[in-house]
Protein backbone atom coordinates (compact mmCIF):
# COMPACT_ATOMS: atom_id res chain seq x y z
CA UNK A 1 0.00 0.00 0.00
CA UNK A 2 2.68 2.36 1.05
CA UNK A 3 4.06 1.66 -2.71
CA UNK A 4 0.59 2.95 -4.29
CA UNK A 5 1.30 6.18 -2.41
CA UNK A 6 5.13 6.16 -3.67
CA UNK A 7 4.11 6.15 -7.07
CA UNK A 8 1.53 8.62 -6.80
CA UNK A 9 3.53 10.88 -5.14
CA UNK A 10 6.24 10.57 -8.14
CA UNK A 11 3.42 11.18 -10.48
CA UNK A 12 2.37 14.47 -8.90
CA UNK A 13 6.42 14.80 -8.99
CA UNK A 14 6.52 14.46 -12.94
CA UNK A 15 3.12 15.99 -13.41
CA UNK A 16 4.05 19.20 -13.10
CA UNK A 17 7.55 18.55 -14.50
CA UNK A 18 5.99 18.73 -18.31
CA UNK A 19 5.44 22.72 -17.96
CA UNK A 20 8.79 24.34 -18.68
CA UNK A 21 7.68 27.66 -19.94
CA UNK A 22 5.13 27.98 -16.99
CA UNK A 23 8.48 26.81 -14.88
CA UNK A 24 10.54 29.55 -16.03
CA UNK A 25 7.76 32.56 -16.28
CA UNK A 26 6.97 31.53 -12.69
CA UNK A 27 10.45 31.81 -11.53
CA UNK A 28 10.79 35.06 -12.95
CA UNK A 29 7.19 36.36 -11.24
CA UNK A 30 8.60 34.61 -7.46
CA UNK A 31 12.25 36.53 -8.34
CA UNK A 32 10.56 40.04 -8.77
CA UNK A 33 8.03 39.59 -6.21
CA UNK A 34 10.76 39.36 -3.66
CA UNK A 35 13.05 41.87 -4.88
CA UNK A 36 10.59 44.68 -4.76
CA UNK A 37 9.50 43.12 -0.60
CA UNK A 38 13.65 42.89 -0.17
CA UNK A 39 13.59 46.78 -0.51
CA UNK A 40 10.28 47.48 1.72
CA UNK A 41 12.39 45.53 3.97
CA UNK A 42 15.91 47.33 3.22
CA UNK A 43 14.04 50.46 3.94
CA UNK A 44 12.15 49.73 7.11
CA UNK A 45 15.49 48.16 8.57
CA UNK A 46 16.78 51.81 7.93
CA UNK A 47 14.84 53.14 10.49
CA UNK A 48 13.68 50.17 12.97
CA UNK A 49 15.74 48.66 15.44
CA UNK A 50 15.52 45.24 15.12
CA UNK A 51 12.05 44.45 15.11
CA UNK A 52 10.79 40.97 16.56
CA UNK A 53 14.84 39.89 17.12
CA UNK A 54 15.38 40.23 13.40
CA UNK A 55 18.44 42.01 12.03
CA UNK A 56 18.36 42.69 8.03
CA UNK A 57 19.79 39.79 6.85
CA UNK A 58 17.07 37.60 8.46
CA UNK A 59 14.40 39.59 6.74
CA UNK A 60 15.56 39.66 3.57
CA UNK A 61 15.98 35.70 4.50
CA UNK A 62 13.00 35.22 5.25
CA UNK A 63 11.74 37.39 2.17
CA UNK A 64 13.54 34.92 -0.18
CA UNK A 65 12.29 31.91 1.78
CA UNK A 66 8.79 32.48 1.88
CA UNK A 67 8.89 33.12 -1.84
CA UNK A 68 10.72 29.94 -2.47
CA UNK A 69 7.97 28.45 0.06
CA UNK A 70 5.02 29.74 -1.98
CA UNK A 71 4.06 27.48 -4.90
CA UNK A 72 5.27 24.54 -2.80
CA UNK A 73 2.36 25.64 -0.32
CA UNK A 74 0.39 26.28 -2.95
CA UNK A 75 -1.75 28.72 -0.95
CA UNK A 76 -3.65 30.03 -3.88
CA UNK A 77 -6.31 28.27 -6.37
CA UNK A 78 -5.97 24.70 -5.86
CA UNK A 79 -9.46 23.54 -7.11
CA UNK A 80 -8.70 20.22 -8.06
CA UNK A 81 -10.76 18.16 -5.82
CA UNK A 82 -13.75 20.69 -6.29
CA UNK A 83 -13.63 20.04 -9.92
CA UNK A 84 -14.26 16.47 -9.70
CA UNK A 85 -17.15 17.07 -7.31
CA UNK A 86 -18.64 19.15 -9.72
CA UNK A 87 -18.37 17.33 -13.03
CA UNK A 88 -19.17 14.00 -10.85
CA UNK A 89 -15.87 12.13 -10.96
CA UNK A 90 -15.32 12.26 -7.35
CA UNK A 91 -17.92 9.46 -7.27
CA UNK A 92 -15.80 7.32 -8.97
CA UNK A 93 -12.52 8.56 -7.59
CA UNK A 94 -14.52 7.23 -3.57
CA UNK A 95 -14.95 3.54 -5.62
CA UNK A 96 -10.71 3.04 -5.80
CA UNK A 97 -9.22 0.80 -3.37
CA UNK A 98 -7.16 3.07 -1.73
CA UNK A 99 -7.64 5.82 1.21
CA UNK A 100 -9.09 8.95 -0.74
CA UNK A 101 -7.15 11.49 1.37
CA UNK A 102 -3.69 9.78 1.62
CA UNK A 103 -3.73 9.32 -2.70
CA UNK A 104 -4.45 12.96 -2.69
CA UNK A 105 -1.97 13.87 0.16
CA UNK A 106 0.42 11.81 -2.14
CA UNK A 107 -0.25 13.22 -4.95
CA UNK A 108 0.41 16.63 -3.42
CA UNK A 109 3.55 15.89 -1.52
CA UNK A 110 5.02 14.96 -4.94
CA UNK A 111 3.58 18.21 -6.27
CA UNK A 112 5.15 20.08 -3.54
CA UNK A 113 8.72 18.10 -3.83
CA UNK A 114 8.89 19.51 -7.57
CA UNK A 115 7.85 23.08 -6.93
CA UNK A 116 10.50 23.10 -4.01
CA UNK A 117 13.05 22.04 -6.35
CA UNK A 118 11.96 24.11 -9.82
CA UNK A 119 10.32 27.14 -8.24
CA UNK A 120 11.82 27.18 -5.08
CA UNK A 121 15.80 26.94 -5.11
CA UNK A 122 16.02 29.52 -8.03
CA UNK A 123 14.17 32.48 -6.87
CA UNK A 124 16.36 31.86 -3.48
CA UNK A 125 19.90 31.27 -4.99
CA UNK A 126 19.32 34.75 -6.98
CA UNK A 127 18.30 36.12 -3.97
CA UNK A 128 21.09 35.09 -1.80
CA UNK A 129 23.79 36.03 -4.88
CA UNK A 130 22.23 39.66 -4.46
CA UNK A 131 21.53 40.05 -1.25
CA UNK A 132 23.86 37.61 0.66
CA UNK A 133 21.16 35.55 2.89
CA UNK A 134 21.94 34.07 5.55
CA UNK A 135 22.20 30.24 5.69
CA UNK A 136 22.20 27.75 8.65
CA UNK A 137 25.19 27.20 10.46
CA UNK A 138 24.67 23.97 11.41
CA UNK A 139 24.56 21.13 8.60
CA UNK A 140 21.60 19.16 10.47
CA UNK A 141 19.41 22.33 10.37
CA UNK A 142 18.86 21.73 6.66
CA UNK A 143 17.49 18.35 7.38
CA UNK A 144 15.12 19.98 10.20
CA UNK A 145 14.33 22.30 7.49
CA UNK A 146 13.32 20.04 5.08
CA UNK A 147 11.15 18.19 7.62
CA UNK A 148 9.30 21.16 8.91
CA UNK A 149 8.43 22.38 5.90
CA UNK A 150 7.24 18.90 4.68
CA UNK A 151 4.70 19.04 7.61
CA UNK A 152 4.17 22.77 6.50
CA UNK A 153 3.09 21.72 3.03
CA UNK A 154 0.74 18.57 5.02
CA UNK A 155 -0.54 21.38 7.00
CA UNK A 156 -1.45 23.36 3.58
CA UNK A 157 -3.21 20.68 1.84
CA UNK A 158 -5.04 19.25 5.04
CA UNK A 159 -6.90 22.92 4.94
CA UNK A 160 -6.71 22.92 0.95
CA UNK A 161 -8.82 19.62 1.20
CA UNK A 162 -11.34 20.81 3.36
CA UNK A 163 -11.74 23.94 1.46
CA UNK A 164 -11.85 21.84 -1.79
CA UNK A 165 -14.81 19.62 0.37
CA UNK A 166 -17.05 22.31 0.56
CA UNK A 167 -17.95 22.40 -3.12
CA UNK A 168 -20.40 19.62 -2.06
CA UNK A 169 -22.50 22.67 -0.28
CA UNK A 170 -21.82 25.36 -2.40
CA UNK A 171 -21.88 26.06 -5.77
CA UNK A 172 -18.91 28.03 -6.21
CA UNK A 173 -15.81 27.32 -4.70
CA UNK A 174 -14.10 30.30 -5.60
CA UNK A 175 -15.34 32.80 -3.38
CA UNK A 176 -14.97 30.85 -0.35
CA UNK A 177 -10.83 29.63 -1.50
CA UNK A 178 -10.49 33.72 -2.04
CA UNK A 179 -11.31 34.48 1.05
CA UNK A 180 -9.58 31.76 2.91
CA UNK A 181 -6.31 32.09 0.58
CA UNK A 182 -6.01 35.64 2.00
CA UNK A 183 -6.52 34.80 5.68
CA UNK A 184 -3.86 32.36 5.20
CA UNK A 185 -1.30 33.98 3.23
CA UNK A 186 -1.60 36.59 6.57
CA UNK A 187 -2.21 34.57 9.36
CA UNK A 188 0.53 31.73 8.28
CA UNK A 189 3.33 35.00 8.34
CA UNK A 190 3.43 35.28 4.22
CA UNK A 191 2.96 38.71 3.90
CA UNK A 192 4.90 39.90 7.22
CA UNK A 193 6.84 38.10 9.77
CA UNK A 194 4.36 37.33 12.44
CA UNK A 195 7.49 38.73 15.35
CA UNK A 196 6.32 42.01 13.64
CA UNK A 197 2.74 42.21 15.17
CA UNK A 198 2.44 43.78 18.01
CA UNK A 199 2.44 41.45 21.29
CA UNK A 200 -1.29 40.68 21.39
CA UNK A 201 -1.73 39.94 18.10
CA UNK A 202 1.52 37.70 17.68
CA UNK A 203 -0.11 35.51 20.46
CA UNK A 204 -3.47 35.14 19.76
CA UNK A 205 -1.80 34.52 15.71
CA UNK A 206 0.91 31.69 16.92
CA UNK A 207 -2.01 29.92 18.64
CA UNK A 208 -3.51 29.45 15.23
CA UNK A 209 -2.75 26.32 12.66
CA UNK A 210 -1.57 28.83 9.97
CA UNK A 211 2.08 29.68 11.61
CA UNK A 212 2.79 25.83 10.93
CA UNK A 213 2.52 26.33 7.12
CA UNK A 214 5.25 29.35 7.09
CA UNK A 215 6.69 30.68 10.02
CA UNK A 216 7.67 27.68 11.63
CA UNK A 217 9.70 26.47 8.77
CA UNK A 218 11.19 29.91 8.43
CA UNK A 219 12.29 30.10 12.14
CA UNK A 220 14.12 26.17 11.69
CA UNK A 221 15.95 27.72 8.68
CA UNK A 222 17.30 30.87 10.50
CA UNK A 223 17.70 28.74 13.41
CA UNK A 224 15.62 31.11 15.72
CA UNK A 225 13.93 28.08 17.44
CA UNK A 226 16.99 25.48 18.73
CA UNK A 227 16.80 23.03 21.06
CA UNK A 228 13.81 21.77 23.03
CA UNK A 229 11.97 24.60 21.41
CA UNK A 230 13.18 23.43 18.18
CA UNK A 231 11.17 20.13 18.99
CA UNK A 232 8.29 21.66 20.41
CA UNK A 233 8.25 23.47 17.09
CA UNK A 234 8.20 20.07 15.01
CA UNK A 235 5.55 18.84 17.86
CA UNK A 236 2.92 22.04 16.88
CA UNK A 237 3.38 21.47 13.21
CA UNK A 238 2.73 17.21 13.48
CA UNK A 239 0.22 17.66 15.85
CA UNK A 240 -1.45 20.37 13.53
CA UNK A 241 -1.58 18.14 10.73
CA UNK A 242 -2.80 15.21 12.65
CA UNK A 243 -5.89 17.77 13.76
CA UNK A 244 -6.46 19.29 10.34
CA UNK A 245 -6.65 16.04 8.61
CA UNK A 246 -8.68 14.10 10.61
CA UNK A 247 -11.33 17.57 10.68
CA UNK A 248 -11.00 16.64 6.41
CA UNK A 249 -11.82 13.07 6.58
CA UNK A 250 -14.66 13.95 9.30
CA UNK A 251 -15.96 16.29 6.40
CA UNK A 252 -15.42 14.05 3.65
CA UNK A 253 -17.50 11.35 5.61
CA UNK A 254 -20.11 14.23 6.24
CA UNK A 255 -19.81 14.74 2.16
CA UNK A 256 -20.18 11.58 1.14
CA UNK A 257 -23.16 10.44 3.02
CA UNK A 258 -25.34 13.02 1.25
CA UNK A 259 -23.77 12.26 -2.08
CA UNK A 260 -26.17 10.67 -4.72
CA UNK A 261 -25.10 9.11 -8.00
CA UNK A 262 -27.30 9.87 -11.13
CA UNK A 263 -27.14 7.56 -13.36
CA UNK A 264 -24.65 4.28 -13.55
CA UNK B 1 -17.45 55.01 -32.62
CA UNK B 2 -20.37 55.49 -30.77
CA UNK B 3 -22.19 51.84 -31.74
CA UNK B 4 -19.07 50.34 -30.71
CA UNK B 5 -19.03 51.47 -27.11
CA UNK B 6 -22.83 50.34 -26.92
CA UNK B 7 -22.23 46.90 -28.16
CA UNK B 8 -19.13 46.89 -25.51
CA UNK B 9 -22.08 47.93 -22.94
CA UNK B 10 -23.93 45.16 -23.86
CA UNK B 11 -21.87 42.52 -23.73
CA UNK B 12 -20.57 43.88 -20.38
CA UNK B 13 -24.04 44.07 -19.31
CA UNK B 14 -24.74 40.42 -20.13
CA UNK B 15 -21.64 39.14 -18.16
CA UNK B 16 -23.20 41.27 -14.94
CA UNK B 17 -26.72 39.56 -15.77
CA UNK B 18 -24.57 36.20 -15.87
CA UNK B 19 -22.68 36.47 -12.63
CA UNK B 20 -25.53 37.60 -10.64
CA UNK B 21 -27.34 34.58 -10.93
CA UNK B 22 -25.38 32.85 -8.38
CA UNK B 23 -26.46 35.70 -5.58
CA UNK B 24 -24.45 33.98 -2.91
CA UNK B 25 -21.23 33.50 -4.12
CA UNK B 26 -21.36 37.15 -6.48
CA UNK B 27 -21.71 38.79 -2.43
CA UNK B 28 -19.51 36.58 -1.41
CA UNK B 29 -16.81 37.25 -3.94
CA UNK B 30 -17.29 41.25 -3.40
CA UNK B 31 -17.17 40.90 0.39
CA UNK B 32 -13.91 38.57 -0.09
CA UNK B 33 -12.10 40.73 -2.31
CA UNK B 34 -12.37 43.76 -0.30
CA UNK B 35 -11.21 41.73 3.07
CA UNK B 36 -8.45 39.81 0.95
CA UNK B 37 -7.34 43.41 0.17
CA UNK B 38 -7.63 45.09 3.49
CA UNK B 39 -5.02 42.30 4.52
CA UNK B 40 -2.41 43.87 2.37
CA UNK B 41 -3.19 47.33 4.69
CA UNK B 42 -2.26 45.62 7.46
CA UNK B 43 1.30 45.31 6.28
CA UNK B 44 1.87 48.81 6.14
CA UNK B 45 0.15 48.93 9.35
CA UNK B 46 2.80 46.38 10.73
CA UNK B 47 5.71 48.40 9.18
CA UNK B 48 4.41 51.94 10.88
CA UNK B 49 4.29 50.09 13.93
CA UNK B 50 7.83 50.05 14.13
CA UNK B 51 8.91 53.76 12.73
CA UNK B 52 7.70 56.87 12.26
CA UNK B 53 8.38 57.11 8.53
CA UNK B 54 9.53 54.88 5.79
CA UNK B 55 12.10 56.39 3.53
CA UNK B 56 10.81 59.74 4.60
CA UNK B 57 6.95 59.20 3.99
CA UNK B 58 4.80 59.16 7.04
CA UNK B 59 2.02 56.41 7.43
CA UNK B 60 -0.88 58.89 5.97
CA UNK B 61 1.86 59.48 2.58
CA UNK B 62 2.37 55.99 2.16
CA UNK B 63 -1.43 55.32 2.61
CA UNK B 64 -1.98 57.91 0.42
CA UNK B 65 0.39 56.35 -2.19
CA UNK B 66 -1.43 52.55 -1.04
CA UNK B 67 -4.79 54.04 -1.91
CA UNK B 68 -4.18 55.67 -5.08
CA UNK B 69 -2.92 52.45 -5.95
CA UNK B 70 -5.51 50.19 -5.21
CA UNK B 71 -8.09 52.27 -6.50
CA UNK B 72 -6.84 52.46 -10.10
CA UNK B 73 -4.91 48.96 -9.96
CA UNK B 74 -8.58 47.26 -8.98
CA UNK B 75 -10.46 49.20 -11.50
CA UNK B 76 -7.61 47.76 -13.94
CA UNK B 77 -8.15 44.43 -12.76
CA UNK B 78 -12.28 44.59 -13.41
CA UNK B 79 -12.01 46.00 -16.96
CA UNK B 80 -9.19 44.00 -18.21
CA UNK B 81 -9.21 40.60 -16.06
CA UNK B 82 -10.60 38.83 -18.68
CA UNK B 83 -7.22 38.90 -20.20
CA UNK B 84 -6.38 35.93 -17.42
CA UNK B 85 -8.36 33.61 -19.63
CA UNK B 86 -6.74 35.04 -23.81
CA UNK B 87 -4.47 31.14 -22.56
CA UNK B 88 -7.72 29.55 -22.02
CA UNK B 89 -9.54 31.27 -25.39
CA UNK B 90 -6.88 30.27 -27.25
CA UNK B 91 -5.93 26.47 -26.64
CA UNK B 92 -10.07 26.33 -26.75
CA UNK B 93 -9.91 27.58 -30.53
CA UNK B 94 -12.29 30.07 -28.71
CA UNK B 95 -10.57 32.92 -30.60
CA UNK B 96 -10.94 32.25 -33.79
CA UNK B 97 -14.40 33.18 -33.38
CA UNK B 98 -13.79 36.15 -31.96
CA UNK B 99 -11.64 37.10 -34.84
CA UNK B 100 -14.01 36.36 -37.33
CA UNK B 101 -16.89 39.09 -35.94
CA UNK B 102 -16.68 42.13 -37.02
CA UNK B 103 -15.89 43.75 -33.48
CA UNK B 104 -12.34 44.72 -32.16
CA UNK B 105 -10.94 41.44 -30.84
CA UNK B 106 -9.57 43.41 -27.63
CA UNK B 107 -13.07 44.24 -26.88
CA UNK B 108 -14.89 41.19 -27.31
CA UNK B 109 -11.80 39.46 -25.23
CA UNK B 110 -12.27 41.80 -22.57
CA UNK B 111 -16.14 41.07 -22.09
CA UNK B 112 -15.61 37.48 -21.69
CA UNK B 113 -15.62 37.92 -17.92
CA UNK B 114 -15.80 41.29 -16.05
CA UNK B 115 -14.23 40.53 -12.68
CA UNK B 116 -17.22 42.79 -10.74
CA UNK B 117 -15.61 41.24 -7.82
CA UNK B 118 -12.93 43.86 -7.89
CA UNK B 119 -15.28 46.72 -6.48
CA UNK B 120 -14.90 45.56 -3.59
CA UNK B 121 -10.85 45.99 -3.90
CA UNK B 122 -11.47 49.30 -5.13
CA UNK B 123 -13.59 50.15 -2.05
CA UNK B 124 -11.01 49.34 0.00
CA UNK B 125 -8.57 51.21 -1.53
CA UNK B 126 -11.18 53.82 -1.53
CA UNK B 127 -11.69 53.40 2.66
CA UNK B 128 -7.46 54.00 3.01
CA UNK B 129 -7.42 56.72 0.69
CA UNK B 130 -9.72 58.78 2.75
CA UNK B 131 -8.09 57.72 5.79
CA UNK B 132 -4.77 59.17 4.04
CA UNK B 133 -6.20 62.38 3.44
CA UNK B 134 -7.57 62.68 7.14
CA UNK B 135 -3.92 62.46 7.72
CA UNK B 136 -1.95 64.69 5.22
CA UNK B 137 -1.98 67.98 4.94
CA UNK B 138 -2.73 69.08 1.26
CA UNK B 139 -3.00 72.98 0.28
CA UNK B 140 -5.19 72.53 -2.58
CA UNK B 141 -5.15 74.97 -5.19
CA UNK B 142 -6.12 74.59 -9.11
CA UNK B 143 -3.39 73.12 -10.42
CA UNK B 144 -3.37 70.70 -7.22
CA UNK B 145 -6.53 69.34 -7.69
CA UNK B 146 -5.83 68.81 -11.58
CA UNK B 147 -2.75 67.25 -10.49
CA UNK B 148 -4.63 64.64 -8.11
CA UNK B 149 -7.82 64.24 -11.11
CA UNK B 150 -5.18 63.23 -14.06
CA UNK B 151 -2.86 60.76 -11.66
CA UNK B 152 -6.17 59.25 -10.85
CA UNK B 153 -7.37 58.88 -14.36
CA UNK B 154 -3.99 58.65 -15.78
CA UNK B 155 -2.94 55.87 -13.20
CA UNK B 156 -5.90 54.00 -14.26
CA UNK B 157 -5.14 53.61 -17.79
CA UNK B 158 -1.51 53.19 -17.20
CA UNK B 159 -2.24 49.80 -15.39
CA UNK B 160 -4.99 49.18 -18.17
CA UNK B 161 -2.27 49.55 -20.87
CA UNK B 162 0.27 47.04 -19.11
CA UNK B 163 -2.63 44.46 -18.71
CA UNK B 164 -3.26 44.65 -22.64
CA UNK B 165 0.89 44.75 -23.04
CA UNK B 166 1.91 41.97 -21.03
CA UNK B 167 -0.97 39.63 -21.41
CA UNK B 168 -0.34 39.44 -25.05
CA UNK B 169 2.76 37.41 -24.60
CA UNK B 170 0.22 34.41 -24.23
CA UNK B 171 0.30 35.16 -28.19
CA UNK B 172 3.47 33.92 -28.84
CA UNK B 173 3.49 31.45 -25.25
CA UNK B 174 0.79 30.25 -23.68
CA UNK B 175 2.86 28.78 -20.46
CA UNK B 176 4.69 31.94 -19.81
CA UNK B 177 1.50 34.51 -19.20
CA UNK B 178 2.68 34.12 -14.96
CA UNK B 179 5.19 36.66 -16.05
CA UNK B 180 2.55 38.85 -16.53
CA UNK B 181 1.80 39.33 -13.08
CA UNK B 182 5.20 40.08 -12.30
CA UNK B 183 4.28 43.79 -13.46
CA UNK B 184 0.40 43.75 -13.20
CA UNK B 185 0.03 42.66 -9.29
CA UNK B 186 3.85 43.09 -8.76
CA UNK B 187 3.36 46.62 -10.18
CA UNK B 188 -0.08 47.13 -7.52
CA UNK B 189 2.46 45.98 -4.71
CA UNK B 190 5.36 48.23 -5.85
CA UNK B 191 3.64 51.41 -6.60
CA UNK B 192 2.09 51.16 -2.60
CA UNK B 193 5.63 52.54 -1.06
CA UNK B 194 7.42 55.72 -2.17
CA UNK B 195 9.71 54.39 -5.22
CA UNK B 196 12.56 55.79 -4.13
CA UNK B 197 13.02 53.11 -1.68
CA UNK B 198 13.70 51.00 -4.12
CA UNK B 199 16.92 49.51 -5.96
CA UNK B 200 18.28 51.18 -8.82
CA UNK B 201 18.00 48.68 -11.70
CA UNK B 202 14.64 47.52 -10.54
CA UNK B 203 13.13 51.00 -10.56
CA UNK B 204 14.67 51.40 -14.11
CA UNK B 205 12.92 48.28 -15.33
CA UNK B 206 9.54 48.76 -13.52
CA UNK B 207 9.07 52.49 -13.49
CA UNK B 208 10.30 53.66 -16.50
CA UNK B 209 10.61 51.02 -19.08
CA UNK B 210 7.12 49.67 -17.45
CA UNK B 211 5.77 53.14 -17.06
CA UNK B 212 4.82 52.21 -13.37
CA UNK B 213 6.79 55.29 -11.78
CA UNK B 214 3.66 57.59 -13.48
CA UNK B 215 1.11 55.76 -11.95
CA UNK B 216 1.09 57.63 -8.40
CA UNK B 217 4.49 58.14 -7.07
CA UNK B 218 5.20 61.12 -8.99
CA UNK B 219 2.09 63.22 -9.34
CA UNK B 220 1.87 62.34 -5.59
CA UNK B 221 5.15 64.33 -5.18
CA UNK B 222 3.90 67.55 -6.62
CA UNK B 223 -0.25 66.98 -4.79
CA UNK B 224 1.59 66.01 -1.32
CA UNK B 225 4.68 68.44 -2.00
CA UNK B 226 7.26 66.26 -0.88
CA UNK B 227 11.00 66.00 -2.26
CA UNK B 228 12.31 63.27 -3.91
CA UNK B 229 16.12 62.34 -4.58
CA UNK B 230 15.21 60.76 -7.92
CA UNK B 231 13.73 62.20 -11.06
CA UNK B 232 13.46 65.89 -12.59
CA UNK B 233 10.51 68.30 -10.82
CA UNK B 234 9.08 68.05 -14.75
CA UNK B 235 8.10 64.56 -14.11
CA UNK B 236 5.54 65.45 -11.65
CA UNK B 237 3.32 66.45 -14.52
CA UNK B 238 3.92 64.37 -17.81
CA UNK B 239 1.22 61.51 -16.27
CA UNK B 240 -1.36 62.11 -19.06
CA UNK B 241 1.33 61.90 -21.07
CA UNK B 242 2.65 58.98 -20.16
CA UNK B 243 -0.55 57.42 -20.07
CA UNK B 244 -1.39 58.03 -23.86
CA UNK B 245 1.95 56.95 -25.08
CA UNK B 246 1.80 53.69 -22.77
CA UNK B 247 -2.22 53.11 -24.68
CA UNK B 248 -0.36 53.57 -27.81
CA UNK B 249 2.37 51.48 -27.35
CA UNK B 250 -0.16 48.63 -25.65
CA UNK B 251 -2.11 49.04 -29.03
CA UNK B 252 0.86 48.04 -31.02
CA UNK B 253 1.87 45.25 -29.08
CA UNK B 254 -1.78 43.94 -29.21
CA UNK B 255 -2.06 44.11 -33.25
CA UNK B 256 1.41 42.80 -33.96
CA UNK B 257 0.16 39.80 -31.39
CA UNK B 258 -3.29 39.24 -33.05
CA UNK B 259 -1.17 39.32 -36.77
CA UNK B 260 1.44 36.93 -35.31
CA UNK B 261 -1.31 34.61 -34.43
CA UNK B 262 -1.77 31.23 -36.13
CA UNK B 263 -4.70 29.28 -35.02
CA UNK B 264 -4.19 25.95 -33.31
CA UNK B 265 -6.59 24.25 -35.71
CA UNK B 266 -8.52 22.71 -33.38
Amino acid sequence: MLRLYWEVARRGFRRYATYRGATFAGVFTNTVFGFIRAYVFIAMFAVAKRPGGYDLADVLTYTFLTQALLMPLYIWGWTEIADTVYTGQIATDLYRPFDYQSYWLSQDLGRAAYHMVMRGVPPFVIGALVFGLRLPTHPLTWVVFLLSAALGVTVSFALRFMANLSAFWIVDVRGINSLAAAVWTLLSGFIIPIAFFPTTARTIIRSLPFVSMLEFPVDVFLERVQGMHLVSTLAAQAAWAVVLLGAGRIMLRAATSKLVVQGG
Amino acid sequence: MASRAAIYGRLAGSRLRAQYQYRFSFVLQIVGAFALSFLDFIEVLVIFHHLPALGGWSLGEVAFLYGSSYVVFRFADMTMGALDRLPVLIRMGTLDQVLTRPLGSLWQVLTTDIGVRHVGGMVQGGIVFWFALTRVHIHWTALRVAVFVSMLIGGAVIFCAIWVATNAIAFWTMDAREVANSVTYGGNYLTNYPLHIFGVWLRRLLAYVIPLAFVNYFPSLYVLDKRSPIGSPVLRFVSPLVAAGAVVAAGAIWKTAVRHYRSSGS
